[in-house]
């Protein structure tokens, strides 16, 4: 159980270094560099807004929002569990000479993997900030939630991705799954619509269960809606019970798989 | 022979390597365990002690589990059974490069792979200046590494690990960095550690370059210790088989 933690143990400076190694490496030797960091959501969420705003919705507003502000934290939410997920699941894959070629602690890869991608949320969301003042979203005390929010995302994409990338390390196919899977998670989560306007017991059982959906909602909350998180009490527990869960089992397949990973990859 | 604790023991350790026939048994063994999967024995029953200051040869034929049992001595590879034991720095002489950034310079990456082997700024800061000397590198130490050729990367490679101070130092002789000369000068460098009491494990297929540097020798055979002692007698051993 402890191994994870014992593997993190003065080891913070390294996992920074290795953090912005990972940056530099994803956007190295590219004429825009880091700015595709920021040109490929843009494009995304330009792309979305076309489509939805103009084509399907031409134009109406929906909860008060134009459609663009509607979308434009849950994206920035999403951008990130959806890198978390899918790049985090990679990440062992990816830095293998680390576990093939050194002693290393495995466990780490995962923190600076998932830490590089935060440094490109905490980039976004500033950018995000001042486009919501533009729109008249004018700073007020439920934005201080991102404090909470956002730390609690890392923490929960972290201990699942204990998980994934120990399992994508281990076998390129349930990596595979997983990609698939999340393209599904999008349409799932709402991002583009409004979940809880849905007023049908079972897919609100679903909206309820899906941690994705918390998130994007929570950042709705805290720049657009202002509403706090514990009015609902009952999806916070779910995702806090969920949080434990995924820790545990995340710590269980890492002890599990750790050992075999060198053999394997 | 030095009189004190062993620095690294072996205790009746196996390693067994699970053969999967396609990605689909690995994939589902995931989930499942299966008994079904075909096993490669590496190492069988294997129990060693080495003391500190001692040059040991491993000898041994391809497949006899040589590079295994290197690769638990350095901490990347696990027994599946029994215990591996070991005290000190481990310089590995094997995967020189790995652990570089290609976009970061030298002198970053030295501090990079300093942090990987586990040092911290002073103890890099300190061995920095030898390194840089020790590599040759000149003015391209400030340069991204992806403008190495691949000599200067075995070079810096070399030049890191041998220089971290380490208490135990691996060496694979399929290993030649550079021309010549800078052979000649890995060599005695290594020598130089030997003198000042660090253990060496030294893997090779040439009974000259075993026999150059080690005083005892362990003859590996599938999987099994089949000789442990003298230099001598085991490379007869070895000759014999």
């Amino acid at each position: 159980m402890t191994s994870i933690f014992k593997e993190h143990k003065n080891q913070f400076k390294k996992i920074l270094i290795l953090a912005k190694t990972d940056l530099r490496k994803t956007y190295r030797g590219s004429f825009i560099g880091t700015g595709w960091a920021l040109i490929k959501p843009s494009f995304t969420l330009f792309v979305y807004w076309f489509a939805f705003d103009i084509g399907i919705r031409q134009g109406r507003e929906i909860n008060g929002h134009s459609f663009f502000v509607f979308i434009l934290p849950a994206f920035i939410a999403w951008f990130f569990m959806n890198d978390a997920t899918i790049l985090g699941a990679a990440s062992i894959r990816q830095n293998s000479q680390y576990v093939k070629k050194m002693a290393f602690p495995v466990s780490t890869i995962i923190t600076f993997s998932n830490l590089a991608k935060l440094y490109v949320h905490f980039m976004l969301t500033a950018i995000m900030y001042i486009i919501l003042l533009l729109f008249g979203y004018y700073p007020n005390i439920y934005n201080l939630q991102f404090f909470l929010y956002c730390p609690f995302m890392f923490l929960f994409f972290l201990v699942l991705t204990w998980s994934t990338a120990t399992m994508s390390a281990f076998s390129r196919d349930f990596q595979n799954l997983l990609n698939s899977i999340m393209t599904g998670i999008f349409w799932l989560t709402g991002i583009v619509y409004d979940t809880s306007a849905i007023n049908i017991k079972w897919v609100q059982v679903i909206v309820y269960l899906n941690p994705f959906d918390f998130f994007v909602k929570g950042y709705r909350d805290t720049f657009i809606d202002n509403r706090w998180f514990f009015e609902n009490p009952t999806r916070l527990c779910i995702i806090l019970v969920e949080f434990v869960l995924l820790a545990i089992l995340g710590m269980y397949n890492y002890k599990r798989l750790r050992k075999t990973l060198p053999d394997v990859l | 022979m030095s009189v004190s604790e062993p620095i690294i023991v072996f205790e009746n350790v196996y390693k067994t390597y699970n053969l999967y026939k396609d990605s689909r048994e690995q994939f589902i063994a995931l989930f499942h365990k299966s008994k079904k999967i075909k096993k490669h024995q590496a190492l069988n029953n294997v129990s060693i002690k080495i003391y500190e200051g001692e040059s040991v040869g491993i000898i041994g034929n391809n497949g006899a589990g040589k590079s295994t049992l290197l690769k638990m001595i350095t901490g990347v590879a696990f027994p599946t059974s029994g215990n591996v034991i070991v005290k000190g720095r481990v310089a590995a002489l094997l995967e020189l490069t790995a652990g570089f950034s290609e976009e970061m310079t030298g002198r970053e990456n030295i501090y990079l792979k300093g942090y990987l082997l586990g040092l911290n700024d002073s103890q890099i800061k300190e061995i920095e200046s030898s390194i840089i000397d020790f590599a040759e590198l000149g003015d391209y130490i400030d340069q991204p590494v992806r403008t190495y050729s691949s000599g200067m990367r075995l070079r810096l490679g070399f030049a890191i690990n041998i220089n971290t101070k380490p208490q135990i130092l691996v060496i694979d002789e399929a290993l030649a960095v550079g021309d010549a000369t800078f052979q000649n000068k890995c060599k005695n460098k290594i020598k130089e550690l030997i003198s000042q009491n660090v253990t060496v494990i030294f893997v090779s297929h040439s009974k000259n370059g075993v026999k150059e540097i080690c005083k005892r020798a362990i003859y590996l055979k599938k999987g099994e210790i089949i000789f442990d002692g003298d230099v001598d007698e085991a490379l007869k051993v070895y000759s014999a088989k």
